[in-house]
């Protein structure tokens, strides 16, 4: 693969996104998790992969979306952000697909979930609009403080 | 080395850990305060790598191993992979009590706790991130789904009446997206079909809802109605997600009959009808149309899986968890409430907007958290097969046990509740109730005895029958022990039934030798009565001597849920429980009669039922004149009579969570309460007994 | 005559540890716990006529890390430039091994070690 091009993962929740592959370790279906009960709104629970605990992010919740009753189709990108094992719950997982740099275009200025600093860029597929994740910007500080506790 | 000199070394190795620890506490300690310190954090390495290697030289295998780990991780924090927080902090210090446990292990101390250690090595391992694994892995399901890149469209294809005149044709349409995929459902919806002698053969009248799956981009499906989307309605949108194992795992929630709607297999107004008698869809619509069994079969089969697959999602909490919570927003709920009031006195209105919203949202929490709870009847009722079957048995009675409404729900708690009384009920239609086979014979019964079961809602209560075809409560013997006891003054023709049946529910009004002087209830229906009476419902009794008895529970909830038809009334959605339909058709088809100064007819089979316009009735002023042609009738079925609404349109089956209005407004009387659809708007669930007495019907 | 090797280390463990081994192979062990006290060590039993005949050292330490010290140890106004330094670290970084090397270091080993080898490894270097 050429320099300049990377790899991603897109996926749906109302709109479409896409991770950058070497941020993920893994995709698994939604399974059980453990469930915190003083955990904040957006963490589903604690997922116990292989001698790891890793907490899970309702994703919906994190971008303040519309809550859909938990579904089996839906899986958890497990993924490294900042640093730590993160799953993040998502609707479904669409495409893995190759993006030039060049293609990417700056985020666009008109949602208001949570501010647009989160993601990076934008980019056209198959006449959709893909919104390129910064995942290390999904969670401030304090909300990192409070998902290391978990 | 001798002895000695081991125990020399272990010596030297203790203090030397033990002064590490110390030092790691107070590193740790301050850099809680200061996590971004990078003289704090190089420290902290150091400590963890020093340990490490002295663990290593003694020997002590198990703690270097733990301390590499944690070195690992500090090592990640020191190059900048990984920022840390206060939270870490403390995983750190706990893996210092690890640290602790190991060298009072190795001098004569409990051992360590494998449980702890591998919790929190299972916490710490996150913080290891990706590693250096080069490729990732993905779910062999989830994988053979992207790999595949079978996508789901759903796809609604309505054209205009005169398009075959554009020289288009639906069906070529439909042959185009064959070549892209197949159709994983599809139904024709013929509802817009004119009267025979009405229909225009150039006319285009069906249209089409069908699900495509295809590896194909959503572009190349549009492609296909190129030339017919501009004008006509089509829609088209992915419905990947919904898809599992090539099984739409939404089948899990909808009914049986649903699907067959969806599949075109059957008319939506059979399946009301059926739907109407209570009875097992499956079997009806077989029965009563030319459904074939197999297709039946493997609709339910698809079902089935669908569900498996659902179930996969579930989480598990513990219901204590679950009490908890309830509590707490119980409370919530009232401390809400209060600020609001608090609010309205301020007169401020951005505080009583935000206030008022902060209501509706804990309301609604609570009522979400109420359904959690809400479980269905079913395994609580079939629980009595075997009940039913071994007293039978051991009595040598014949007797068949009948179960129906067992998807009827009820909070988790008060089924608990309700399973002991249950269990009496039963057990004593089985011991008194139902006569011994060669009594029955004697009078003219058939041997075989039953007992049904039945759980349906009724105006936001549960209601749960036990009914058996034995021998009835023989009033005038528990009349006259009542008397006897001294429970009543009260003679004979005077008393009600009712209040005889009272006296059974009275404690010590029977003991074991009375009962098998009473042909009736005996043991343990005070019990009874008082658990029903703490969830707050009641009990009532009818009975036949000769002919049998049932006994009927009503249990008030908070919330219902009922299954319910979404109708258009104008501008407003309203549902109608299913229950109450008993058919709908277009009314163009039929004789409609208006009486001077009386009520609308209508004329259906040579059945002649009124017509209630709800509008005018709900106060819909905006809907004035009708055009009759293009709306529906909808037969609906109350405590005694038919009769007929008109809608506008049939939106559908689904489920409503009924609020109660009581809790907001003045009760409106036609209106059971209000459901919250899932775009937020709001249909108002009809009434209808309500509504037949306010009809005047 | 016997000869003395210098054990450098933070760790008091290990020191303790290399001493057994080397004192029950005949051998006198003198130690320090960082390149600081160890430069001082060597001036110290060097005023008193004591010849040092091998150096082992760690690379973690702090106030003067091993590298450093292997530095000042065979610089070229150094009077101990060509007592023999093994380096006995957890590191197995190539990159620090050939920087080892290029300082001059004798041989590396790597800890946990194993005492036999450590005691023929030191054979090669003291006659």
């Amino acid at each position: 693969m050429p320099a300049d091009e990377k790899q991603y993962i897109t996926f749906k929740l109302e709109e479409d996104y896409g991770i950058e592959l070497t941020r993920i370790k893994e995709i698994i279906r939604n399974q059980e998790l453990t469930v915190i009960p003083e955990a904040p709104v957006f963490i589903l629970g604690v997922l116990s992969l292989r001698g790891i605990a890793v907490p899970v992010i309702n994703l919906r919740k994190l971008f303040q979306l519309p809550e859909r009753s938990l579904n089996a189709y839906a899986v958890i990108i497990v993924m490294e952000v900042l640093g730590r094992l993160l799953g993040m719950l998502v609707d479904g997982v669409s495409d893995m697909i190759s993006i030039k740099e060049e293609n990417i275009t700056p985020p666009p200025k008109f949602t208001d979930r949570k501010g647009t600093k989160f993601i990076k860029g934008m980019v056209e597929k198959d006449k959709k609009f893909i919104m390129l994740l910064d995942v290390n910007k999904l969670f401030s500080p304090d909300e990192i403080e409070v998902i290391d506790g978990i | 080395m001798n002895d000695n000199s081991i125990e020399k070394l272990k010596e030297i190795f203790k203090n030397e850990v033990d002064e590490l620890i110390e030092d790691a506490e107070e590193v740790l300690i301050s850099l809680e305060k200061d996590v971004g310190n990078e003289d704090l954090i190089n420290e902290i390495f150091r400590i963890f790598h020093s340990i490490k290697g002295s663990a290593g030289v003694v020997g002590f295998n198990e703690m270097a191993h733990f301390a590499h780990g944690v070195e690992n991780i500090l090592d990640r924090v020191r190059q900048g992979e990984l920022r840390i927080s206060k939270n870490f902090v403390s995983l750190v210090l706990e893996s210092i009590d690890i640290l602790k446990n190991y060298i009072e292990f190795y001098f004569g101390g409990p051992p360590v706790d494998e449980e702890k250690i591998k919790k929190i090595e299972a916490s710490l391992n996150r913080f290891k991130g990706v590693g250096e694994e080069t490729e990732f892995k993905i779910d062999e399901k989830v994988e053979r789904r992207i790999v595949k890149n079978a996508k789901y469209f759903g796809i609604h294809v309505e054209l205009k009446e005169d398009i075959f005149y554009r020289g288009q044709d639906p069906l070529l349409l439909l042959r185009e997206l064959t070549d892209l995929g197949t159709f994983d459902s599809i139904r024709a919806n013929v509802i817009r079909i004119p009267e025979l002698q009405e229909i225009n053969p150039h006319n285009n009248y069906i249209f089409y809802d069908l699900v495509l799956r295809s590896k194909h981009s959503y572009d190349e499906v549009k492609d296909v109605f190129i030339f017919v989307y501009d004008d006509n309605k089509i829609e088209i949108s992915d419905i990947s997600g919904r898809f599992v194992e090539d099984v739409d795992v939404e089948l899990a929630d909808k009914k049986l009959g649903e699907i067959l709607v969806d599949e075109g297999i059957i008319d939506e107004e059979e399946v009301e009808r059926i739907a109407a008698d209570h009875k097992k869809i499956g079997e009806e619509i077989v029965a009563k149309t030319t459904v074939k069994k197999e297709e039946v079969q493997k609709i339910l089969k698809k079902k089935q899986k669908s569900k498996k697959i659902q179930i996969a999602s579930t989480i598990r909490v513990k219901t204590d968890k679950l009490d908890k919570l309830i509590n707490l927003i119980g409370e919530m709920v009232i401390s809400v409430s209060r600020i609001s009031m608090i609010a309205q006195e301020t007169g401020n209105k951005d505080i009583i907007n935000s206030t008022a919203e902060l209501n509706r949202i804990s309301r609604d929490l609570q009522e979400q958290i109420m359904m959690v709870r809400m479980v269905p009847l079913e395994s609580t009722f079939k629980r009595f097969y075997r009940v039913v079957r071994d007293l039978a048995n051991s009595q040598k009675k014949n007797i068949e046990l009948h179960i129906s409404g067992e998807e009827t729900e009820l909070d988790k708690t008060m089924i608990e509740q309700i399973a002991d009384p249950l269990k009496h009920m039963v057990r004593n239609s089985v011991d008194h109730g139902v006569e011994l086979p060669e009594d029955r014979r004697k009078s003219g019964k058939p041997e075989k005895g039953n007992i049904w079961m039945r759980a349906y809602q009724e105006e936001g209560n549960v209601i749960i029958e036990i009914e058996d075809d034995g021998k009835g409560i023989d009033t005038d013997i528990i009349y006259h022990k009542a008397f006897s006891k001294g429970m009543t003054k009260k003679n004979r023709e005077t008393i009600t039934n009712d209040e005889i049946y009272s006296f059974m529910f009275l404690p010590g009004f029977s003991t074991a030798k009375v009962v098998t002087e009473i042909s009736g209830r005996g043991v343990g229906m005070d019990v009874v009565k008082k658990n029903i009476e703490s969830l707050k419902g009641r009990i009532e009794v009818q009975s036949s001597l000769g002919k049998g008895t049932k006994f009927k529970i009503k249990i008030p909830l908070t919330i219902a849920i009922i299954d319910g038809m979404r109708l258009r009334i104008g501008a407003r959605t309203y549902i109608v429980p299913l229950d109450a339909i008993v058919e709908s058709f277009q009314l163009s088809t039929l004789d409609l009669k208006t009486v001077k100064g009386a009520k609308d007819l209508v004329n259906l089979r040579g059945e002649v039922y009124p017509l209630v316009r709800l509008h005018k009735y709900l106060g819909d002023e905006e809907i004035t004149d009708q055009n009759f042609k293009k709306g529906i009738v909808v037969l609906v079925e109350s405590t005694f009579k038919k009769f007929c609404i008109f809608v506008d349109e049939i939106l559908g089956i689904s489920q409503a969570v009924i609020k109660n209005l009581q809790d907001n407004y003045r009760s409106i009387p036609g209106i059971i309460g209000a459901s919250l659809n899932g775009d937020g708007s709001i249909s108002l669930i009809l009434d209808i007994p309500g509504l037949e007495k306010i009809m005047e019907i | 005559m016997k000869k003395n090797i210098l054990i450098v280390d933070d760790s008091p463990t290990l020191r303790a540890s290399v001493n057994f081994v080397l004192s029950s192979g005949g051998y006198n062990v003198f130690q320090a716990d960082n390149g600081e006290t160890g430069l001082k060590k060597l001036e110290e039993m060097t005023k008193k006529g004591d010849r040092i005949n091998l150096i082992i050292s760690d690379i973690n330490m702090p106030k003067m890390n091993g590298l450093e010290f292997l530095r000042a140890v065979k610089d070229m106004k150094s009077s101990f430039k060509f007592i023999p330094v093994i380096i006995l670290t957890t590191e197995r970084e190539e990159t620090l091994k050939r920087q080892g090397r290029e300082y001059g270091a004798a041989g590396w080993m790597t800890k946990p070690f194993k005492p036999d080898l450590l005691l023929s490894v030191i054979k090669k270097f003291i006659r």
